[in-house]
């Protein structure tokens, strides 16, 4: 080569130089930005599922005056919350007198949770393939407002009693919301037939959080039948009352469990 | 040809036309050695070099800047992990499995927290209302102390630093903040009835450097 074409040459070299830098440069700029974005999403997940299965335990653990207007401080007599719904279930085959302290008790454990997440309890026989109790919380679809100061108003939060046909239907919504912490419990429900003959089905406690995720489509199901919905009832503690009738003393409440 | 004509050619100046296409030839023959050493232009070995520098300089500079951006996010994200993993160790520890008898469980828990020794931690239970229209006001991390629940004149609260001196507040560093939901067990007020009640309690851990 020739010596006037000397300092080209090297120019060229720097430029190639600096090309090469900047392929790595960028490289190791990606590679930085997106470090510990596995780790962080699970770190973060065990924590939703340590809440999850704290939440599911403290639920069963916790107690419940049998009778329901009396607090647990003067209460004449204290029962644990799952003895009750056990024995709730085993009067009728049907959680219903101990329904509204199961979802208060339940909104209360994952109020610290609920600002930011949707969550659905469940108490599922698994052999006869049927669900004793559902609740999902869930909220309405963020309104948009063109003239207000505050464009966005998130929807209002409300929950739901559901009995959907098969677990199917609920798992189809359950996957549709992405990431979720889920923790389940066996349980051992009671139940007296007619000829007064004991019966101890196997059932599942569970309780999965998700970030929420509109849902509408699963709850309602879609018209053309892909999608059965869950035949959801919305929970409205002001009417419950009168609706069900409860607030007087259980039936079962002056026998042990 | 022998190697030996070839060693000499070259070292004349003069190669072979078995190596090179006639026009290389050519232009290798019309410069002759050194010839535009003293010409116009010709700056010197450095100075010919000199534009040359300036995309040297800039590539090293380019790469030292994101060489030590991704060393700060590695150590950044690293301390990230610690102090979320120190958190939730801490909690894992007071809330045992989920279920508190009275203080001294608590309190044998926390001595247990003790180990965890890369954070400086607070944390304690605070009660959870279940009641119709209760509505969980938050946690505030300044305030936190007075939140907490207090049981035949105990505080189910633990710390390992002396609160004191240093408390955790919106500016420290490195604040982390997890909640666990636990239950705790009350013997009724009235010692007659010889019972006792659980209650939902949320145990807060927040940790800070």
């Amino acid at each position: 080569m020739a010596l006037n074409q000397r300092g080209q040459a090297a120019l060229t070299d720097a430029l190639y130089f600096l090309l090469i830098v900047s392929a790595l440069s960028t490289l190791l700029f990606f590679f930085a930005a997106n470090y510990g974005q596995v780790v962080e999403q699970r770190v973060v997940n065990q924590y939703w599922r340590e809440y999850a299965t704290g939440a599911l335990e403290t639920i069963l653990y916790s107690s419940t005056p049998r009778i329901p207007n009396e607090s647990l401080e003067d209460a004449t007599e204290i029962d644990y919350l799952l003895a009750a719904v056990k024995e709730d279930y085993a009067d009728d085959g049907e959680i219903d007198e101990t329904e509204e302290v199961l979802v208060q008790t339940i909104s209360g454990i994952m109020q610290p949770f609920a600002a930011n997440f949707d969550y659905v309890f469940y108490i599922y026989l698994s052999d006869e393939k049927e669900f004793a109790f559902v609740m999902i919380h869930t909220r309405e679809d963020p309104k948009f407002y063109e003239d207000s100061k505050d464009k966005v108003k998130p929807g209002k939060s409300k929950v739901l009693f559901c009995e959907p046909k098969t677990l199917n239907d609920l798992e189809a919504m359950v996957e549709s919301v992405g990431l979720s912490a889920q923790s389940s419990s066996r349980l051992q429900l009671v139940e007296v037939d007619s000829s007064d003959r004991t019966a101890y089905p196997v059932a599942q406690a569970n309780l999965t959080m998700w970030v929420p995720t509109p849902i509408a489509m699963f709850i309602d199901g879609t018209s053309d039948g892909t999608l059965p919905g869950l035949n959801c009832k919305e929970y409205n503690p002001e009417t419950y009352a009168s609706s069900k009738g409860s607030g007087e003393p259980c039936k079962t409440c002056s026998t042990n469990t | 040809m022998g190697v030996g004509d070839m060693r000499r050619g070259f070292a004349e100046g003069n190669f072979p036309k078995a190596f090179f296409p006639g026009f290389l030839e050519k232009s290798w023959q019309k410069v002759p050695r050194f010839a535009r050493l003293g010409k116009k232009g010709f700056l010197g070995p450095i100075g010919d070099d000199l534009p040359s520098l300036i995309p040297l300089l800039f590539a090293l500079m380019l790469f030292f800047y994101v060489f030590t951006f991704t060393w700060n996010a590695f150590d950044q994200k690293g301390q990230l992990f610690d102090d979320a993993l120190a958190a939730m160790r801490v909690g894992n520890t007071l809330k045992g499995n989920n279920y508190m008898r009275n203080y001294e469980a608590f309190d044998q828990r926390c001595r247990e927290a003790h180990s965890v020794k890369r954070v400086k931690f607070l944390a304690g239970l605070i009660p959870l209302k279940t009641g119709p229209g209760q509505e969980f006001s938050g946690v505030d991390v300044e305030e936190l102390r007075e939140d907490f629940q207090e049981l035949e004149g105990n505080k189910f609260e633990c710390s390992n630093v002396d609160l004191k001196e240093d408390s955790p507040s919106l500016q420290s560093d490195s604040l982390v903040i997890r909640s666990f939901p636990v239950a705790l067990e009350f013997k009724n007020p009235d010692p007659k009835k010889n019972t006792f009640y659980v209650r939902p309690m949320l145990l807060v851990v927040v940790t800070w450097r």
